[in-house]
């Protein structure tokens, strides 16, 4: 292959993926120019469906912060009072367009119900009660999960139209008393229901370059 | 919600029934408080120094003003409206609030009613003005009766001029807030309406905010605030028969006194207050205040005065033998909704509901803490935050404790972390760095997370996490 052709194939993939916004663009909170939207199926998360993510704070970080600026979504946050909003702030977020209910009571369902037509995604570690379902699929809003399956279910993922897992892999500039945190890969895959989209690694942070690289240590 | 206001204009002069032919004005503290069209005419303005007001109009008739006689005289048109829509309430002597969605299902349109209700009132003259919320349907009745489309009300109000503000009163906007806005070189509602909320609120306070609010179309005061506890009603039946205004004033003194007691008690504030008597003819009647802004033990007592007033004059209605103030709507005190910025209307009511559903408070909206984080780097920030009381140990491969000496450095080489029950190794840190005097941090690697840990109190503490 010359080099004409990759940049020929290269115009094409990109004219293609400019055109996937406006193909879709009310069925997805968008999540643009993050190194996660090239993961995400429409380069968002899609609305009146679950998504699941496993339990990688940092891999939601960088999903709500990116839907909250360039993405222009308003962000409701139930039941999740450890997330750090100032990460979000840090990673570009734009923290006027979130709201949180770190404690929901008894009923977090109901709140999570009252956010459905009110918020473009609601984030929710909790199980997602079967009942919400039906609501969540007549309405405009992404909901965003942490836990397995919804309640009731058998650990099955069928309600996942997406799922998004990530794992730290590597923190870099950090040493044996040296340097500070720099950048962070997060190794990321994405499956919709059991097949696979992408698998890949991404780098947060400001400096990706590797002063030196700590995974394991070896005793 | 759809909210209905009716504005008697210049109300001080239709009460004192002086006729609005001729040049009127009604002062106090050397001030024009309200004039007739006449005097208006002539150039007379509300505010203006009653020595000017003299040079300018020089037949002017003037009447001190007497919030009493205001307030007696519009009872009967209150008591008037009852008989044709439910649920009337009085924001001010001259200004009536109507839930404009149940007259408009009953009628079976917002305008029958509206008809409906202007003929009931009829020998008076008034607007009716109708939109989404109560401060924009009161500015909609002073535009000269508009009624705003539901979802229209940022468009109507746009086009309103800055100073409908203070014009007023029920709308609770702080005059010299609005005066400094002015200067700035805002004209109208929607100029204001532009300016980010959290930029109005940081220079103008909650004053700036409470204007920003009414200027967007919001109700600054929430739907449901704080469930209103049913203990804080106060009533009275006297030994005698209330027959004299002396003795209703007495009267509504104790029972406010009451009221603002266990009000206190509770920590809250009224904005809504509920006025009934028992009359010797075993009739009830009831009125009902709404305030924009918390009501103090004064202006309260002045209302069930005015009230108590306003059905002895009224006549017809014999003495009153039992009274009973129980507050609707309370606050607690200085609670500022939406101070952390705007949300979208829909945004709003879903807001509402959940604070109904879980408390006022239970709906946060974040900021980013200024100063928190020094010394971090530049890299992601930690994405948990931990619970303030998570703390860890960590040791030396010898199982020493390493401690923060002195010289800010650490005492031992970390090796493993003890979080819980849980045991991590040390796979990477950083040289601690001071935070303030007292603190310093530093972050560590272990477990396949990162840790950001505080030395406070001779103790490792996590502040947050990876």
């Amino acid at each position: 292959m010359n080099g004409t052709s990759v940049r020929e194939k290269a115009a094409l993939i990109e004219s293609l993926r400019a055109r996937i916004p406006t193909a879709a663009p009310q069925q997805y909170v968008p999540v643009p120019d993050s190194p996660l939207t090239a993961y995400l199926p429409h380069a968002g998360l899609p609305r009146g469906a679950v998504t699941r993510a496993n339990d990688c704070a940092l891999l939601v970080v960088e999903l709500l912060a990116h839907a909250s600026t360039a993405g222009g979504a308003t962000i409701a946050v139930v039941g999740w009072p450890e997330l750090s909003y100032d990460s979000i702030h840090a990673a570009g977020g734009n923290l006027d367009a979130f709201i949180a209910i770190p404690d929901p009571g008894s009923s977090p369902a109901r709140v999570v119900a009252l956010l459905l037509d009110a918020v473009d995604l609601i984030v929710y570690p909790g199980p997602i009660p079967r009942p919400l379902l039906g609501k969540l699929r007549a309405s405009p809003a992404a909901l965003l999960t942490l836990a397995a399956g919804a309640t009731g279910t058998t650990g099955t993922t069928a309600e996942h139209r997406l799922r998004i897992d990530g794992r730290i892999t590597a923190f870099h500039g950090i040493g044996a008393g040296v340097g500070r945190i720099r950048s962070i890969d997060l190794d990321v895959a994405t499956h919709a229901g059991d097949r696979l989209l992408r698998r890949g690694t991404i780098t947060l942070g400001k400096h990706p370059t590797a002063i030196r690289r700590v995974g394991e240590r070896r005793t | 919600m759809r909210a209905l206001a009716l504005w008697f204009p210049d109300w001080p002069l239709q009460a004192a029934a002086v006729g609005t032919a001729g040049p009127v004005a009604i002062h106090a503290a050397h001030r024009v408080v309200a004039c007739s069209a006449a005097a208006r005419r002539l150039g007379v303005r509300r505010g203006m120094a009653l020595r000017v007001a003299r040079g300018l109009a020089p037949d002017l008739k003037l009447l001190p003003r007497d919030p009493q006689r205001d307030a007696r005289a519009f009872e009967p048109i209150a008591a008037g409206l009852d008989e044709v829509v439910a649920a009337v309430e009085v924001a001010r002597p001259g200004l009536l609030l109507i839930d404009a969605h149940a007259a408009a299902h009953y009628y079976r349109s917002e305008a029958r009613a509206t008809e409906i209700i202007l003929d009931a009132v009829a020998p008076h003259e008034c607007f009716a003005g109708i939109a989404d919320t109560i401060p924009t349907a009161e500015i909609a009745a002073r535009a000269g009766g508009v009624t705003v489309a539901p979802g229209e009300s940022r468009a109507f109000l746009a086009r309103q001029p800055l100073s409908t503000l203070v014009e007023e009163e029920a709308l609770g906007c702080e005059a010299a807030t609005v005066e400094k806005l002015a200067h700035l070189g805002l004209r109208t509602l929607g100029q204001l309406a532009e300016l980010p909320a959290s930029a109005v609120t940081s220079r103008f306070g909650a004053a700036g905010r409470r204007c920003h609010a009414i200027a967007s179309g919001a109700d600054p005061r929430p739907l449901t605030s704080a469930p209103t506890p049913a203990d804080l009603a106060a009533e009275v039946r006297p030994d005698e028969p209330i027959e004299r205004v002396d003795a209703a004033a007495f009267a509504a003194r104790g029972l406010a006194a009451a009221v603002h007691a266990k009000l206190a008690d509770a920590g809250l504030v009224c904005v809504r207050l509920a006025i009934t008597a028992e009359t010797s003819g075993g009739e009830e009647l009831t009125r009902v205040w709404h305030t924009p802004r918390p009501l103090t033990e004064r202006e309260t007592a002045d209302r069930v005065r005015w009230q108590l007033d306003g059905w002895l004059t009224a006549g017809g209605s014999g003495a009153l033998v039992g009274l009973r103030i129980a507050p609707l709507d309370v606050e607690k005190p200085g609670f500022a909704r939406g101070l952390w910025g705007t949300a979208a209307e829909h945004d709003e009511q879903a807001i509402s509901r959940i604070e109904a559903l879980l408390g006022g408070e239970a709906v946060l909206r974040p900021r980013p803490a200024v100063g928190r984080w020094q010394g971090e780097g530049e890299g992601p920030l930690p994405s948990r935050v931990a619970h303030p009381a998570s703390r860890v140990v960590l040791v030396d491969e010898a199982s020493r404790s390493v401690v923060l000496t002195a010289e800010l450095t650490l005492r031992g080489v970390p090796y493993a972390m003890a979080w819980g029950t849980q045991r991590y190794l040390v796979v990477a840190w950083t040289m601690p760095w001071a935070v303030g005097r007292r603190l310093a941090k530093i972050q560590i690697v272990a477990g396949g997370r990162a840790w950001l840990l505080l030395w406070t109190r001779q103790q490792w503490r996590v502040e947050s996490y990876y």
